[in-house]
């Protein structure tokens, strides 16, 4: 065979191969039998340290996919700053959606989403809770400048739908809001830094 | 501890792939977000960030999220154990495997590195680890021309009777040139990534290639002659 | 993480008892000196944990690690261990305490190691450490040196600052209030804040990508040939000052704050019915690309 040849036909068995769908589905559903294993590994390993150190994150990268700032909401409320008694928070109850009109309900959170946010939520205010007073407020005044952010670009969105430059704040605002909790949340997790105690210590 | 950004799209594949430039998918960086169509790009971040909230959350313990997750790639996982086992039963063990060792090691998981590569290091271990089953040497067996053909019958495919063709001639390929193949040619690893991933030797890794391409290109030949 | 084909090996790492305790002697007791030193494997890492105090690491290049300091008074005792590639140092506090004094430690590492560091309030120092890099503190500051890998630095409250080595990586800074101030880096540069200040000069600019919620962002950089520059504010400022030759397209737009520009078209508005003003041209060749876009935060740019 000449050089060619080969190459021809290595060429025509790589298209050949590429083409081939990379994703089979299996015949029938094995979640069942795979869920069943996960609950007994859950079983097996009770207190699993490294994985409560990524609640703060799974809650914020939740509700990230929900696209509402629910979180930040409910921070918000708690927090004493008067300034925002008078903006009302767009999402004040859990499981309403504080979604901008103009993403529409194509990008609504689904069922799914909102149970994986109700379970970790809850981890989340415990976590904030053990923080000393000055602290939280601290924070929870910083995350509240997003939120407060999102609601001015919602504001104006109003006025001007579909700005593309608002949109895309809006959307950049959402993710980095949900960032920023998640690296907030590494970095008051207590895997690493020693013991819980060591939230009451955090003075910012 | 290496902070590790490959994701989608990471470099060049052993075979011919149409490659675009490296982007940082679920990384930090949304150039593609500031150059593009603001719509479809808006819908790629959303999709990257959606993934990466449903990591999070499985490592915190939601198996909500993780059976999203599954959801998400068991077509890929599954894929790739079934052309590599060249077995259905096999097959589903791995997959089932991949998942649950998946679901163990969420929390070592770096959420920048891409999702699906990983998943993918823990199928090709799974795969490794099953033990030679009697009837491998025996190549093909049957279940996967099944499987393969009732998936075909969805599939919007132009000839389905070549698909199945290829299918069968890398089923019946021998064990070592059929993990290279699948994973090189059909999945687009580079030999440095299917070597590490096998663990041989990235010559070997070659070697396997070019034997997985010529008794191929023989097989398919004659199954050209037989229709 | 670690992938081998061994599924075995894959244990969840918090499991302190797979650690092996390579100190014979008791640990380090509280208010003590320390000094101690383990052989590594090279292109390891080092993880340190500390909560008040200081950390200061810096690079050498011998395959140990060595521990220097003094424990403060008040902690349970310090942990320096080693398994396989990655070495230990924690210090460890009892779970109620209340008077517990600061712990310095001085660290040496191989100078290829990967390095985590993670404080409270304990300030962080690196210097000559080359491999990857994470460094954070809840509201110690932070003081690193950017190289070839990939740096991370990570505050709530704590300020950083961040000198180039003249090598070209990435690296990621984000605060919630801490200030950065970043000099002479090159390379990739991924800023995130709510409301620190940003004031950052780059060698230059290969790409960036600065975020801001209400911080000012001041930045002084020459562009690269094929440069990216992306600076989104919401309501903080955002000053830029080209150094070099500028070739580069511009894409700048405010929802309502001011465009102030040294060169260029003037701005103008993006609509007739609605606010917004916009600045887009091409200088030069316009080979590099600069966007910035803010909400209300008024935008400058110039050349120097």
């Amino acid at each position: 065979m000449t050089q060619t040849n080969d190459t021809g036909q290595d060429e025509r068995l790589d298209r050949a191969l590429q083409s081939l769908p990379r994703g089979v589905e299996p015949t029938r559903d094995l979640w069942p039998r795979i869920e069943a294993r996960l609950e007994r590994t859950a079983a097996e390993a009770p207190a699993q340290a490294p994985r409560r150190a990524w609640a703060w994150q799974a809650a914020a990268a939740v509700l990230l996919v929900a696209g509402t700032a629910l979180l930040t909401a409910t921070l918000v409320q708690r927090s004493r700053d008067a300034s925002l008694a008078q903006s009302p928070p767009p999402a004040a109850v859990p499981g309403v959606r504080a979604m901008p009109a103009v993403f529409g309900p194509a990008h609504a959170p689904n069922p799914e989403y909102d149970a994986a946010r109700q379970q970790l939520s809850a981890m989340l205010q415990q976590k904030m809770a053990q923080m000393p007073l000055s602290a939280r407020q601290k924070l929870e005044a910083n995350l509240a400048e997003m939120q407060r952010a999102a609601a001015e670009i919602n504001a104006a969105l109003d006025q001007q739908p579909g700005d593309p430059l608002l949109e895309e704040l809006l959307l950049n605002t959402y993710h980095d809001e949900l960032a920023m909790l998640a690296v907030v949340n590494q970095l008051t997790s207590t895997s690493d830094a020693g013991t819980p105690a060591d939230a009451t210590r955090m003075q910012l | 501890m290496r902070l590790n950004f490959a994701g989608a799209g990471a470099g060049q594949g052993c075979v011919a792939f149409p490659t675009s430039p490296p982007s940082r998918v679920g990384g930090t960086t949304r150039w593609t977000l500031a150059e593009a169509q603001a719509g479809s790009e808006i819908d790629r971040a959303r999709e990257v960030a959606e993934e990466r909230a449903l990591v999070e959350a499985a490592a915190a313990g939601s198996t909500a999220a993780f059976e999203k997750l599954y959801r998400r790639h068991v077509a890929r996982v599954h894929g790739l154990c079934l052309r590599m086992t060249a077995q259905r039963e096999t097959a589903e063990d791995c997959v089932q495997e991949t998942f649950v060792q998946a679901w163990r090691n969420l929390p070592r998981f770096e959420v920048r590195s891409g999702f699906a590569t990983w998943l993918h290091r823990i199928a090709v271990n799974a795969v490794l680890a099953q033990k030679r089953r009697r009837f491998e040497s025996l190549g093909v067996d049957g279940s996967v021309d099944d499987v393969i053909a009732e998936t075909l019958a969805d599939a919007n495919v132009s000839d389905p009777g070549a698909r199945r063709d290829i299918e069968a001639a890398i089923a019946s390929l021998p064990r070592g040139a059929r993990h290279v193949l699948v994973l090189c040619g059909v999945y687009g690893y580079s030999h440095d990534e299917t070597s590490a991933m096998l663990g041989i030797a990235v010559g070997t890794c070659k070697a396997q290639l070019h034997r997985a391409r010529q008794l191929l290109g023989a097989r398919l030949e004659s199954a050209e002659e037989d229709r | 993480m670690k992938i081998t084909t061994r599924p075995s090996t894959l244990a969840p790492l918090a499991s302190i008892a797979a650690f092996v305790l390579l100190c014979a002697a008791p640990q380090a007791e509280a208010g003590t000196a320390i000094n101690k030193r383990v052989a590594v494997l090279p292109g390891g890492s080092v993880e340190i944990s500390n909560t008040a105090g200081q950390v200061t690491v810096t690079g050498w290049d011998r395959n140990e690690v060595e521990v220097t300091g003094t424990l403060g008074d008040g902690s349970e005792r310090l942990e320096f261990a080693t398994q396989d590639k990655v070495t230990r140092v924690r210090v460890v506090l009892p779970n109620k305490s209340w008077h517990v004094e600061d712990t310095d430690l001085v660290v040496k590492v191989p100078v290829g190691s990967g390095l985590s560091v993670s404080t409270i309030s304990a300030d962080i120092r690196a210097r000559g450490v080359r491999g990857a890099q994470r460094l954070q503190s809840v509201s110690g500051d932070v003081n690193g040196e950017a190289g070839a890998e990939d740096v991370e630095c990570q505050t709530i409250s704590g300020d950083v600052a961040v000198a180039g080595s003249g090598l070209k990586g990435l690296l990621n800074i984000t605060t919630v209030s801490g200030d950065a101030m970043i000099t002479h880096v090159a390379g990739e540069l991924n800023g995130n804040t709510v409301s620190g200040k940003f004031t950052i000069t780059l060698g230059d600019t290969t790409r960036s990508r600065l975020r801001t919620t209400s911080g000012d962002v001041s930045m002084a950089t020459q562009l690269a040939a094929d440069g990216r520059l992306d600076i989104e504010s919401i309501s903080g400022g955002i000053r830029l000052d080209l150094t070099g030759p500028v070739n580069a397209a511009f894409d700048v737009s405010s929802f309502s704050g001011e465009i102030r520009n040294c060169f260029g078209p003037k701005p103008r508005r993006t609509d007739e019915y609605a606010p917004g003003k916009e600045w887009r041209f091409a200088e030069g060749q316009g080979a590099a690309r600069v966007r910035i876009k803010s909400m209300n935060g008024d935008i400058s740019v110039c050349r120097k």
